[in-house]
């Protein structure tokens, strides 16, 4: 630190965010993707708060000699780390510091916003083509809320019609980074599925097919995967999707098109996982998921095996973008629709329906959820006691499973 | 190769600019001359050399600095470089094509349609760019525009229409003064109106001088209008809008016109009035404000007299006369907070923050990519020219049809005329393309090419030689980004403001 009389100001560099909680300090340099946290420290804490304060130009005037050992070591601690600066005052001119603070323009939009451009809101279109009692049968009744698969109607098999897909889609279909995503109870049991794939063939967008494993009738993979921009997600149950995957990576189709195949395989348990991990070992699979199914039974495997700490969540190392995204947005669930076979939409399958496709069209419900929904903007900010969590903007965004749980501290920090 | 730009504020503050991260870093001066010196290999050996042999070390124009400052600053700067803050920045590809497609996809989609209803015009404003001082000075024949080709280009516009993308069609009558005209009004609205699909809602906004605003407010008003009134301001700043027969001052009877509009309608002129006032030598942002604020409660939008088109021989006695200030000039730079998101000062420096700033986000979706690291394969256009008939399409009163209503007429791209409609989405696309080839030479030497804000019309892209208002090459660039810093260090808040105020509704 300098060391003559001379006053100083004292900053934080842009690319550092400081979060507070009480006497408790967070300081993450996006840059190192290093945390240094100061528990209990009033000083510390009350210059923070000074450091992100826009009425005081996120400056503070430090004249060496005169702070304590603390608040020395903290300055001394953020120049090592080049997470913050000493700059020499010049007269009483403050410098001016930019501190990161993301602006989300016109969101939600204004009423009546000439700008308004649906494809500026929507990424995934999900299409449930049937529902049905099977996910309750093999034990998946609460699959749909927590993943994107085993669309679940208790009252029996219901389907949705192929021009309830189209007439919903194709407006939108071209929106860069627009997807179609095609799931249910079992795609493989829709009875008009050659006639969805006829006109399938003419879209531009990008088509995901969500596939149970096993499925009813495993001879329509084929066909689907030969589709241009088509991708395949397969969601394995045990035991018996594994006893069959080797029957179904055999395939010649299989090694021409693995690069756009996923295989998510749900998990209830540990010894699950083991059995898993075992069989994966000997097949050399690529694209390999482990989706843990939450049964209303087994909170004890997820608070051992699933729950975040502290090195998780410093883990994923969040960059600037993410830490302003995690601030406004869900980031995991912004821009997704799931349509239902009954014609409901939903903007997240743990909220309430924003409405239904017979009579409304996606812009207006994608209107609705802007302005009044949860699905896609539920951050940590909003949920007990995320929001007085020092990792708040660093955490992942709240997930399917605590939405379903409604439990949000999916982690042993709190 | 855009590489990290180090400036200093007049106030002696030293900041660099890196594009790889998109920050703008307050920065020691030591650090910054190192970033300088860093681009000369030979001066760098020299440096460090030198800086090995001697306690403290001293720079011409910096000054001296003890051997713990220098080693922190050169750490600090190897950190930097390391983390990639003066990397290049990582352009965008600008040689896309803008397909015939596309132009067919935007008719289906367009927002506004907008009608010269007439070219005449009751008002001879000197600095109008039909006056002498334009190439393009006014040589039309007065005419009125042919309803039933006004109508053939809107059943184009109706019955292609994509309502689940687009719901709403703004009609907009523009002129001459189109109230001249008003008859056609009448007509294309009723049209409109009774071919309309169901799910379509039709809007109308229209721009007049308020002459003949008495004899239709009613009308206007009935029809829900968004009404932009052309008015410099008082009776002095509005002194070059004069009448067509006689040159006499328009600002008497216009205010008292608009005077009327806001008694019998308070509610309406309240929410669906705005003005359009030019900036001029006679006026200023002061007087303009202190005006219309005052009278009206609002603040108009602004723009400058066109510096763009002029006759070499009137050049001077163009500058001279509206150019050149005959208030006091500080006037201007007053009135930073009152007019705010107006003040010319404010906008350009939230642009500067905005494109540069990595922090402001027009689309959620944008917010949610990361921001280095991924490789953007696709093809952009150069410059910001509007791909054409998204937002708006443009008749003229002869027919000629235009990508919009404030681009010379030697650009038609189409036409509505008794022999039909020419709207050649292959021959637009063609044109296009060729004007942005020629234009992309200039924008890979600009420093904001990346977020231009320039249409390709307004450089002279028919002409010999080439020209943008905005371009911008590296040392331009620096004085803009000290003369932003420079205010934000005069007023502290200004940053936290702008952030706050600047972007939200638009």
């Amino acid at each position: 630190m300098p060391g003559n009389k001379e006053s100083y100001w004292l900053f934080l560099e842009p690319f550092v965010h400081c979060v507070t909680a009480g006497d408790d300090v967070l300081i993450y340099n996006s840059v190192t993707h290093t945390v240094t946290e100061y528990k209990s420290s009033p000083g510390i804490s009350s210059l923070c708060r000074d450091l992100d304060d826009p009425s005081k130009g996120f400056t503070v005037r430090i004249s060496p000699g005169d702070e304590n050992s603390e608040i020395r070591d903290f300055i001394s601690g953020l120049r090592n780390s080049h997470s913050g600066d000493l700059i020499r005052a010049i007269g009483d001119t403050r410098p001016a510091v930019i501190r990161p603070r993301p602006v989300l323009v016109n969101y939600p939009p204004p009423e009546e916003f000439p700008g308004f451009n649906v494809g500026d809101y929507l990424k995934n279109i999900y299409f449930s083509l049937n529902a049905s009692e099977i996910p309750a049968a093999h034990g998946y009744t609460w699959a749909m809320y927590q993943f994107p698969c085993f669309t679940y109607n208790e009252r029996g098999y219901t389907e949705l019609a192929p021009a309830d897909v189209l007439k919903n889609y194709l407006p939108y279909d071209g929106i860069p980074g627009l997807t179609m995503d095609l799931t249910g109870a079992d795609i493989t049991l829709y009875s008009r599925l050659d006639e969805l794939i006829t006109h399938l063939k003419k879209l531009v967008s990008s088509v995901v097919f969500h596939i149970p494993f096993p499925c009813h009738d495993p001879e329509v993979i084929e066909q689907l995967i030969r589709l241009k921009n088509s991708r395949i997600s397969f969601y394995i149950t045990l035991p018996e999707g594994t006893s069959l995957l080797p029957g179904l990576i055999d395939n010649p189709w299989f090694r021409l098109k693995k690069s756009r195949i996923d295989f998510n395989f749900i998990i209830r348990s540990l010894e699950e996982y083991n059995n898993v991990a075992a069989i994966l070992s000997e097949t050399g699979l690529k694209r390999v998921f482990f989706l843990p199914y939450y049964d209303k039974e087994n909170m004890e495997f997820f608070r051992e095996n699933i729950f975040l700490s502290r090195d998780d969540i410093m883990g994923s190392k969040p960059g600037q973008r993410q830490v302003y995204s995690r601030q406004i947005l869900n980031d995991q669930g912004f821009g997704k629709l799931y349509v239902m076979p009954s014609g409901e939409v939903f903007a997240n399958m743990n909220e309430a329906p924003l409405g239904n496709i017979h009579n409304e069209t996606i812009t207006g419900l994608v209107k609705r959820e802007i302005y009044t929904g949860k699905g896609w903007n539920l951050n940590r900010m909003q949920v007990s006691p995320c929001s007085g969590c020092l990792y708040r903007f660093l955490c992942p965004p709240v997930g399917n499973y605590e939405r379903f749980m409604q439990r949000f501290n999916f982690c042993d920090i709190l | 190769m855009r590489t990290a730009i180090p400036f200093t504020t007049p106030s002696g503050y030293s900041y660099f600019y890196s594009f790889h991260y998109k920050q703008f870093i307050l920065s020691h001066p030591l650090l910054n001359y190192l970033i300088s010196v860093s681009a000369h290999p030979g001066h760098w050996s020299r440096l460090m050399a030198r800086a090995r042999n001697v306690k403290s070390l001293r720079i011409r124009s910096l000054g001296s600095f003890s051997q713990d400052e220098f080693r922190y600053y050169l750490g600090k700067y190897r950190f930097y470089k390391k983390e990639g803050f003066f990397k290049p920045a990582i352009l965008r590809n600008r040689k896309g094509m803008l397909l015939p497609e596309r132009i067919k996809q935007n008719l289906a989609v367009t927002r506004q349609v907008i009608f010269e209803t007439t070219e005449e015009c009751n008002l001879d404003c000197v600095y109008c760019t039909y006056s002498k001082f334009y190439y393009n000075k006014d040589n039309r024949e007065k005419k009125k525009i042919n309803a039933g080709d006004a109508r053939k280009l809107l059943d184009i516009l109706l019955i292609g229409r994509q309502t689940d993308l687009s719901q709403e069609l703004t009609l907009s009558f523009y002129g001459g003064e189109p109230l001249r005209n008003f008859a056609f009004i009448e007509d294309i609205i009723a049209y409109a109106r009774s071919v309309k699909d169901e799910k379509l809602k039709l809007k109308f906004s229209m721009t007049t001088n308020g002459l003949l605003l008495k004899k239709y407010m009613d009308f206007l008003v009935e029809n829900d209008f968004e009404l932009s009134i052309s008015l410099d301001g008082d009776e002095f700043s509005n002194a070059f809008r004069v009448t067509k027969s006689g040159h006499k001052p328009s600002y008497g009877i216009v205010s008292r016109h608009i005077d009327l509009l806001k008694e019998k309608h308070p509610d309406y002129f309240r929410k669906r009035v705005n003005f359009l006032t030019v900036r001029h030598s006679r006026n200023t942002l002061k007087s303009i404000h202190d005006y219309f604020s005052s009278r009206y409660d609002k603040i108009p939008v602004m723009s400058g007299v066109t510096t763009t088109g002029l006759l070499e021989e009137h050049r001077n006695e163009f500058f001279e006369t509206f150019v050149k200030q005959s208030r006091p000039r500080e006037e201007n730079e007053g009135y930073l907070h009152e007019l705010f998101r107006k003040h010319p000062r404010i906008t350009e420096i939230s642009e500067i923050i905005e494109r540069f700033g990595d922090f402001v986000f027009r689309q959620p979706k944008q917010i949610l990519k990361p921001a280095r690291n991924s490789i953007d394969r696709r093809k952009y256009l150069p410059t910001a020219t509007c791909s054409p008939f998204d937002l708006r399409i443009y008749m003229s009163a002869d027919g000629g049809i235009y990508p919009c209503e404030h681009i010379s007429r030697i650009f038609e791209v189409g036409s509505v005329r008794e022999n039909g409609i020419d709207l050649d989405s292959g021959r637009i696309s063609r044109t296009y393309n060729r004007y942005f080839q020629k234009v992309s030479k200039l924008c890979s030497r600009c420093y904001l090419s990346e977020d231009c804000k320039e249409c390709v019309f307004n450089t002279g892209v028919e002409t010999e030689k080439l020209s943008c208002e905005f371009f911008t090459d590296r040392k331009k660039f620096t004085s803009h980004l000290a003369a932003i810093f420079d205010y934000f260090e005069k007023d502290n808040l200004l940053y936290s403001r702008i952030r706050e105020e600047a972007y939200a509704g638009k």
